[in-house]
């Protein structure tokens, strides 16, 4: 199965988040720069998703198509993209379980690093997809995903939660997109287990040592 | 590729509307609809886009990243929207310079920059076609509803990627194709029929709105304008739809020095 460029405006609020983040952290921005002519992929299974993370000395660009293959590729189901934001998030940078890493394993490293030290917290994004509750279903279900609209995310604007709910509303009349939020259903349905697995990292987190 | 009607050395006429001017006229014609509209255009802006224009240009605005310290061009800036944004990313040590080929839009957009506390920034009348700035001097460059006007687009395409720094990017936001064939033709109701006439009753002006919603619909579609913005050396083109693509977001970067 080929995976397919993952929305467009899914790369577009990872974008305009992740460099949120990095811009806080001017030696972050260095990394950025260091890892210039490097990108990370993402494939995630599933959606069939891919997309691409590429760095310049301003952040990232993180983008659908690229003319050449990622320097390393990430592969997996979202919750082990979950589970990996969790580890990164609280220091470790241990692989978890059910990520597939092909290509170069430095640039994936630097990558790592680099999140760690802009303390990307990605429980604040995943967060209210766990917690479950749902509103209006298009319109959540883009906002639960990207963590956008949550009162305690000071480093998200409003802003951006606002066109996004806009949009998601008069998108949601697209086939494209209705197939797209039957996925978000999907993944939501699999929230029972992402929280078992997050009640299990958390259980390790506190009880053994961190390994580096 | 056949017939190009932007293209002044394949045909003698080119669209205005849904009329077929001589090229050397579109100018003029497109210059008369903004002197035209351009002391209500923002009043019509709101009511045209029912205010979503505002979204839209939120999301230019997010996409675009500006930084402090970054030079950005706003071309066929018109009013200002996009210019006063990233006036306040860039801060003192950045600049934004707003351009338009209208000078009535311009001094519109002047004193709106003004009235909102926007001081001391460069308001330049300039085609895109031929951009009086030297190569590789922004770091971002936009055009917000402006390049279904202009008569040669891929000489305005060439034009801003010479002026960016590599590594710079360019945004394109302008009305597209409808996604979706239902929400097209509630679209093509209210462009053809209500457009017009709401253009009557604020602007006194039914025959510019007439000419708006018929520019929109010659204008290229996603595909066709991403094809225009990587022939023309942009990389990393990618396409974001809005609205079920009544707008569409196009952004590419010049890559190579
Ligand atoms: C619909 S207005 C958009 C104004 C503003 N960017 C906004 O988004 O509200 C289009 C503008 O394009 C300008 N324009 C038309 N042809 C142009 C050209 N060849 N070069 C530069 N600007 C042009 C018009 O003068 C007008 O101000």
């Amino acid at each position: 199965m080929s995976a397919r460029p993952a929305p467009a405006l899914i790369c577009a609020g990872l974008e305009v988040a992740l460099n949120r983040y990095l811009q806080l952290e001017p030696a972050a921005l260095d990394d950025c720069a260091a890892l210039a002519r490097h990108s990370v992929g993402l494939l995630v299974d599933g959606f069939d998703w891919c997309l691409f993370i590429e760095f310049n000395a301003r952040g990232v660009r993180v983008i659908g198509e690229r003319p050449q293959p990622a320097s390393v590729t990430l592969a997996g189901a979202p919750p082990a993209f979950a589970g990996l934001a969790v580890k990164l998030a609280s220091g470790d940078s241990s692989l978890p379980p059910g990520l597939r890493v092909d290509g170069d394993a430095d640039v994936l490293q630097a990558f790592r690093r680099l999140l760690g030290r802009v303390g990307f917290d990605i429980e604040e994004w995943i967060a209210p997809l766990i917690g479950g509750a749902a509103a209006h279903r298009a319109a959540q279900g883009l906002k639960a995903l990207l963590g956008w609209g949550r009162d305690s995310s000071r480093t998200l604007a409003q802003n951006t939660a606002e066109y996004l709910v806009e949009e998601t509303r008069d998108l949601a009349r697209g086939i494209d997109v209705e197939e797209w939020m039957d996925q978000v259903d999907r993944l939501r349905e699999r929230s029972d287990r992402i929280e078992a697995r997050l009640a299990r990292l958390e259980r390790q987190r506190t009880a053994e040592p961190r390994s580096e | 590729m056949s017939h190009d009607p932007t293209d002044p050395k394949s045909a003698s006429t080119t669209h205005f509307g849904f009329q077929q001017v001589p090229v050397a006229e579109k100018q003029k014609r497109v210059a008369e609809v903004f002197s035209s509209v351009a002391r209500r255009y923002d009043v019509m802006n709101d009511l045209m886009s029912m205010g979503v224009h505002r979204l839209w240009k939120r999301f230019v605005i997010d996409l675009a990243g500006v930084r402090p310290g970054e030079r950005v061009l706003d071309v066929a800036g018109g009013t200002g929207d996009l210019t006063r944004e990233f006036a306040k990313q860039v801060g003192p040590r950045g600049q934004v310079v707003l351009s338009d080929i209208n000078a009535a839009m311009l001094g519109e957009g002047r004193r709106r920059l003004i009235d909102e506390g926007v001081v001391g920034l460069p308001v330049l009348q300039a085609n895109a076609e031929k951009l009086p700035f030297a190569d590789r001097s922004f770091d971002c460059v936009t055009i917000g509803f402006g390049l279904r006007n202009v008569t040669d687009k891929d000489a305005a395409l060439r034009s801003m990627l010479r002026v960016l720094k590599p590594g710079g990017r360019l945004l394109v936001l302008e009305f597209s194709k409808p996604l979706n064939a239902g929400l097209s033709k509630i679209y093509d109701q209210y462009s053809f029929k209500l457009l017009p006439l709401m253009g009557r009753f604020v602007a006194n002006d039914a025959d510019s709105y007439r000419y708006l919603a018929e520019s929109i619909r010659m204008h290229p579609d996603q595909g066709t304008l991403k094809g225009m913005m990587e022939a023309a050396g942009f990389e990393r083109c990618q396409v974001y739809n809005l609205t079920g693509g009544i707008v569409a977001v196009h952004r590419g970067f010049r890559l190579t020095a």
